[in-house]
C-alpha cells in the first residue's frame, strides 16, 4: 500500500509531518523516566506568572528532545548490546487549567474549545467518572481529595518533571523554584507529588503486581527530519494485509487528531478517512488535554478481595482450583508479567511479555499470521478468537478500555479507535510488600487526547462502570479492577459474570465486590490544557 | 418450548383490552409482518430451508434458548456526526421540516427514542421520552395505514381499532381535551392516520414519528441481519454489514449494532428471532452524575427524577418502558426554598439546557431470540447494496450507484493505492465536516 506525500500543512492528511520541536516530548512520544514529579501551582500574579513561563518556556522538553534521546538510547543499546549507563536527562511539561487560561489568555479564546468537561474541571465531573458524592464519607468523594476536589484546590499550572535519577529531579526543582522566584513570585505552588517506577521485580509494574502501559495506540505521522519515517514504526512486512492499519499487530494506527488539536481525527467508519478537527483556538495546534488523576490504590483490600471471591468461585465443578492468582489475572486481563490471557489463559509464560506477543491479539477475530520485517517475530501460536470472553472476560480491563474489534454499542470496531488516548502514568509511592513500606501507594494517572469527554470520560463512564457496555453478553459485568458504580441503591457493588465451558456444556458464575472499601479511588487530579511551546511563548506568556 | 400463541402488544400495553378482538388483530398483523420479512430474506438469495429468522407463532423455539439484550444510547449519533455534539443538541430537540419526509415538520430523533421538552417561563420543567411504534397506534386508530400496503394494515388483520379510544388516550397522553379526533386524521383522507399530526408533533408527544423509527423497520432489520455477507471475505463488521445488507441507517447507533448482534447469532448458525412482546424499549436512564443545588453552593446527588408512565409497573415489565417523563417531582426545593425544575439540574457540572443532555443518558434495547444453535450453515451472500458519503453522511446505495463505495472489498482496497484524492472523494471535501478552527 503506498502512501501519498502530504505536507504539514494539510489538517487532512493521513500521515502528517508532525513539527515535533512544537509538540511538548511528554505528549509525543512520551518521558517514560523512572522518577517523576507532579507539581500544582496557583498563579497568584499573572505578570510575573507571565514573566515566568516567558523565561522558562526553552526548558519545556520538545518532541524532538525526547524522540532524539530515545533514539540515541537505542543506537547505544544496538551497539553495545546492553541498556546505556549514564545516558541520563531532566525533562519538563507544562499544563493549565481553563479558569487559568480565561486569566491568562481570554474567556473568549477558552469557550473556542469545545470540550465541555475541559470547561467544568474535574472536580464538577467527578460524578461522571463514577468517584462517590462530596460528603458520603467514602474513600474518592472530592472533598476528600488531596488536591483538585474542588475549583479552588485545582491547580491552575501542571509541571511534570522527569528524569533518570532522583538527585537530578531534586535539582531541577529547586532551579524551577528559583526562577519563578526571580520572575516575581507570580506563582504559588499548591501540591507536589512524587511519582516513581517501583524497583527490583516490579520495575514497570503497577502496585497489584501488573505490568503497566503495555497497549498504546499507534500514532499517525512522520518525523521532520526524514519524512520517510514514521514517528511510530512500523513492523509489519510490506505483504501482510495488515500494515496500513497496524504499527504492530494490537497497536492500530489513529490519526494525530485524536491526541493533537489541529489535525483531522478519526473517522468513525473508514480508519483511514478524515474526520473534522476539533473545535479549538487557533493556537491550540499542536497542543493537547491532559487528564491527570491521583489514583491511590489499597493493595491490601484489593488482594483481600481476589482471595475471598477466588475462594467462592472455587467451589463450583468447572472452576475448581481457581486460584486468586488467575481471578487477578482475569481482572485484568493479562498476567503480572503482561502476558495477555488471549494468548496464555491458563498460566503465565514470560516469554508473551514483552515486545511483540504481548500484545498480538483481538477479540471477536482470531489474530491472523503476520509477515514482519527483518528483525521483528512472533514466533508464538496466534491468539484465537473469543467473542464471549471464555479466555478473556469480557469485563476484564484491558478489554473493557480497548474492545479492539469487537462491535460494541457504538457500532462498528472503527469507533474504538476514536476512544484511545495516550497513557502516561508513574505510580507513586513505595511497594507494598517492602519491609517498612507505608502508604499511601497508587498511581500518577496522566493521559493525553483531544477530547477528554470523548476519549477519557467515555471510557470511564460508558464502559468501565457499565455492566452491559461495551459488550453485552451472558459473561458481562463492570470492570471490577478500576471501574465504579454510583447508581443509587446499589452500595457502590461492581458485579461480573464468568464464563466457562465444562463438560456439563456452556455456564456462568457471577460474584460481586461487596460494599467493602475501593481498593482503586481518586485523591486529586485536574483537567488541563498542554500548550505547544510556540502558543506558550506567543500566547500564554505573552 | 410450544410455538407463540399470540403475539402481545408492545411492552403488554392493556389499551386494546377496550377493543374487541384487537388483540387477535394484532397479533395476525404482527405475524404478517415476520411473514413478508422472511420472505424479503428469500428474495435476497436465501433458500427458503435456509432462512434464519422466524415468526415464533409458526415455528417453535427449541431449547435451550438465548434471549439478548441489545442495546444503544438514546440521542442520534448522525446528528452528531453531521454537526458536532453541541449543534446536534441544538437541533435535536424541536421538531423541524425532515427533508426525507417531503419538509412535513418531524422530530429528527432516529434513534427509536423521541423527546418532547415542556418548558415554562423559559425554564425545562419537563421532558417526555417516548418509544411507541406508530404501528400501534396506527391499530388503535384503525382504517388505512399510511405505513402499509393496502391490504396489509392492522386493520386489515381485525384490528379495527376504536376512534374514541385513541382520542381519549391522546388526550390523557398530551395532557389536554382540546384533542379533536379530526385533528389525528389527514385532512385529505380523513380515514387514514397522521403519525405527524400537531399532538404528536408540535403540540405534544405521543408516539415515534420520526420515518424510519417504526416496529416495521426493527422486525426487517432483525430479518436482514440474519443474512450472512460476503465481500472478497465474511462481512462481520457492524457498518460494513448494514452497508452491504442495505439496511437500515448506518450512521444511526441502533441499527448497525441490531443487524451485526443478531448477525454474530446467525454466523454460529443459530435461529433468530425477536423476543414477544416485541418492541423498541428504553432499558433506563444513568442518572448517576446528574446533580441538584445544595447547601452553600454545593451540588447533590437528584433523586429517580426519570418516571416510566406506560406500561404500569408489573413483574413482567421490566426493561420494557415504552413512555416515560423527567420531571422534578413537586414539594423538590431548592436551598432559596424555591421549587426546583428540570434547567436547575446539571449533568457532571453542565446545566441541562437540552432534552438531548437527558436522551444521551437512555439506554435503549430490543430483545433478540436465537435457538438450534449450529442448525444453519449458509455461505455468505454477495452485497445488495453498499454505502457512499454524501454531504459527509454515510448512506445506503444500490452497487450500480457511480457513487464511491466506502468501503470496497478487501481486495480492492488491497490493490488500489490510498491516496489523497480517493480518500477525499469518499469523505467529501476539504471542511465539508470539519469543526470551526479558524
Amino acid at each position: 500500500m503506498s502512501v501519498p506525500a502530504e505536507g504539514q500543512d494539510d489538517p487532512d492528511a493521513l500521515e502528517p509531518i508532525l513539527p515535533l520541536d512544537d509538540v511538548q516530548g511528554n505528549i509525543l512520544p512520551g518521558f517514560n523516566k523512572r522518577h517523576q514529579r507532579v507539581v500544582g501551582f496557583r498563579v497568584v500574579d499573572v505578570p510575573a506568572a507571565k514573566r515566568w513561563f516567558a523565561c522558562a518556556a526553552p526548558e519545556i522538553t520538545t518532541a524532538t528532545e525526547v524522540q532524539r534521546f530515545k533514539d540515541l538510547r537505542r543506537a547505544l543499546r544496538a551497539r553495545r548490546g546492553a541498556a546505556p549507563t549514564g545516558l541520563a536527562s531532566v525533562w519538563m511539561a507544562i499544563a493549565f487549567s481553563a479558569p487559568s487560561l480565561r486569566r491568562l489568555v481570554s474567556d473568549a479564546d477558552v469557550e473556542l474549545f469545545e470540550d465541555e468537561a475541559f470547561h467544568v474541571g474535574l472536580h464538577a465531573r467527578a460524578s461522571t467518572l463514577g468517584d462517590p458524592d462530596a460528603g458520603s464519607g467514602i474513600p474518592g468523594s472530592p472533598d476528600l481529595w488531596e488536591f483538585g476536589g474542588t475549583e479552588t484546590t485545582t491547580a491552575d499550572v501542571l509541571l511534570i518533571l522527569a528524569a533518570d535519577r532522583q538527585d537530578m529531579l531534586q535539582f531541577h526543582l529547586r532551579r524551577v523554584r528559583g526562577s519563578i522566584a526571580a520572575a516575581g513570585d507570580g506563582l504559588e505552588l499548591m501540591f507536589e507529588q512524587h511519582g516513581a517506577d517501583l524497583e527490583g521485580p516490579l520495575r514497570g509494574h503497577e502496585h497489584f503486581g501488573f505490568r503497566d502501559g503495555i497497549s498504546q495506540p499507534g500514532v499517525r505521522g512522520r518525523l521532520p527530519w526524514d519524512s520517510e519515517a514514521f514517528l511510530t514504526p512500523r513492523v509489519l512486512a510490506p505483504e501482510d494485509p495488515d500494515l496500513g492499519a497496524f504499527a504492530r499487530p494490537g497497536q492500530p494506527l489513529v490519526r494525530a487528531g485524536q491526541f493533537l488539536f489541529g489535525y483531522a481525527t478519526q473517522d468513525r467508519f473508514v480508519p483511514e478517512a478524515p474526520a473534522r478537527v476539533r473545535d479549538a483556538p487557533p493556537w491550540a495546534r499542536n497542543g493537547s488535554f491532559l487528564v491527570f488523576r491521583r489514583l491511590e490504590q489499597d493493595v491490601a483490600a484489593f488482594r483481600a478481595f481476589v482471595a475471598s471471591a477466588a475462594s467462592d468461585l472455587d467451589t463450583h465443578t468447572d472452576l475448581a482450583g481457581l486460584t486468586k492468582q488467575h481471578l487477578a489475572a482475569l481482572l485484568v486481563g493479562r498476567w503480572p508479567s503482561g502476558a495477555p490471557l488471549m494468548r496464555t489463559p491458563a498460566g503465565d509464560d514470560t516469554l508473551l511479555a514483552d515486545g511483540i506477543p504481548a500484545n498480538a491479539f483481538r477479540f471477536d477475530g482470531a489474530e491472523p499470521v503476520h509477515a514482519f520485517l527483518p528483525g521483528h517475530e512472533d514466533p508464538f501460536p496466534p491468539a484465537p478468537a473469543d467473542n464471549t470472553g471464555v479466555r478473556c472476560p469480557i469485563w476484564a480491563h484491558v478489554r473493557k478500555v480497548n474492545p479492539r474489534d469487537i462491535t460494541t454499542e457504538q457500532g462498528s470496531d472503527t469507533d474504538t479507535l476514536a476512544r484511545r488516548l495516550l497513557r502516561r502514568g508513574i505510580p507513586f509511592g513505595a511497594e507494598f510488600d517492602a519491609e517498612g513500606a507505608a502508604g499511601p501507594r497508587g498511581l500518577l494517572y496522566l493521559s493525553y487526547q483531544t477530547s477528554i469527554t470523548d476519549q477519557f470520560e467515555f471510557l470511564a463512564s460508558s464502559w468501565m462502570n457499565t455492566q452491559s457496555k461495551p459488550q453485552h453478553d451472558d459473561g458481562d459485568g463492570h470492570d471490577v479492577l478500576v471501574g465504579q458504580n454510583r447508581a443509587a441503591g446499589e452500595g457502590r457493588v461492581r458485579r461480573a459474570t464468568l464464563p466457562t465451558v465444562g463438560q456439563g456444556g456452556a455456564t456462568t458464575h457471577s460474584f460481586s465486590t461487596g460494599t467493602g472499601p475501593p481498593w482503586i479511588f481518586a485523591t486529586g487530579g485536574g483537567y488541563f490544557f498542554a500548550p505547544s511551546p510556540s502558543a506558550l511563548t506567543d500566547v500564554i506568556a505573552a | 418450548m410450544p410455538k407463540l400463541a399470540r403475539f402481545d402488544p408492545p411492552a403488554f400495553l392493556d389499551d386494546f383490552d377496550e377493543i374487541p378482538g384487537q388483540r387477535e388483530g394484532w397479533s395476525k398483523y404482527i405475524s404478517a409482518t415476520f411473514d413478508r420479512a422472511i420472505t424479503a430474506v428469500t428474495q435476497q438469495g436465501v433458500p427458503v430451508n435456509g432462512v434464519q429468522f422466524y415468526n415464533e407463532t409458526k415455528t417453535s423455539s427449541d431449547p435451550p434458548v438465548s434471549d439478548q439484550a441489545i442495546q444503544w444510547l438514546g440521542f442520534p449519533q448522525t446528528l452528531v456526526a453531521q454537526f458536532g455534539r453541541s449543534r446536534a443538541l441544538r437541533i435535536a430537540d424541536d421538531p423541524a421540516p425532515d427533508p426525507q419526509s417531503n419538509n412535513i415538520i418531524s422530530r429528527q430523533q432516529d434513534e427509536y427514542l423521541e423527546w418532547q421538552v415542556t418548558r415554562r417561563a423559559g425554564k425545562i420543567v419537563r421532558v417526555t421520552f417516548t418509544c411507541e411504534g406508530p404501528e400501534y397506534w396506527q391499530s388503535i386508530a384503525g382504517g388505512p395505514s399510511f405505513y402499509n400496503n393496502p391490504g396489509e394494515s392492522p386493520a386489515d388483520f381485525g384490528a379495527n381499532g376504536d376512534r374514541q379510544l385513541l382520542v381519549q388516550l391522546y388526550r390523557m397522553l398530551v395532557g389536554t381535551n382540546q384533542v379533536q379526533e379530526a385533528d389525528l386524521f389527514f385532512p385529505d383522507s380523513p380515514d387514514t392516520y397522521n403519525p405527524w399530526n400537531v399532538w404528536n408533533t408540535q403540540r405534544g408527544i405521543v408516539h415515534l414519528q420520526q420515518i424510519n423509527n417504526t416496529l416495521g423497520a426493527e422486525i426487517h432489520i432483525g430479518a436482514d441481519g440474519t443474512v450472512l455477507r460476503d465481500k472478497a471475505g465474511p462481512v462481520t463488521d457492524a457498518t460494513r454489514l448494514i452497508c452491504c445488507g442495505g439496511f437500515g441507517g448506518p450512521e444511526r447507533a441502533s441499527d448497525p449494532h441490531l443487524g451485526a448482534e443478531v448477525n454474530a447469532f446467525a454466523r454460529d448458525g443459530f435461529a433468530i428471532t425477536l423476543r414477544n412482546p416485541v418492541g423498541i424499549y428504553m432499558e433506563g436512564i444513568d442518572d448517576t452524575a446528574i446533580t441538584k443545588p445544595g447547601p452553600g453552593g454545593t451540588r447533590q446527588p437528584v433523586g429517580n427524577f426519570f418516571r416510566v408512565v406506560r406500561p404500569k409497573a408489573s413483574a413482567n415489565t421490566a426493561g420494557l418502558s415504552v413512555r416515560a417523563i423527567y420531571e422534578v417531582p413537586a414539594g423538590e426545593r431548592g436551598p432559596d426554598g424555591r421549587q426546583l425544575t428540570v434547567s436547575d439540574l446539571q449533568i457532571g457540572g453542565v446545566p441541562i439546557t437540552r432534552g438531548g443532555q437527558l436522551a444521551e443518558k437512555i439506554t435503549m434495547q430490543f430483545f433478540a431470540r436465537a435457538c438450534r444453535e449450529g442448525a444453519f450453515n449458509n455461505a455468505g451472500l454477495p452485497c445488495r447494496a453498499k454505502c457512499c458519503r454524501r454531504q459527509g453522511v454515510l448512506g445506503i446505495a444500490s452497487v450500480d450507484d457511480p457513487c464511491t463505495d466506502v468501503f470496497p472489498a478487501s481486495q480492492e482496497l488491497l490493490d488500489t493505492p490510498v491516496t489523497l484524492a480517493t480518500v477525499r472523494s469518499a469523505t467529501g471535501e476539504p471542511g465539508s465536516r470539519r469543526g470551526a478552527m479558524p
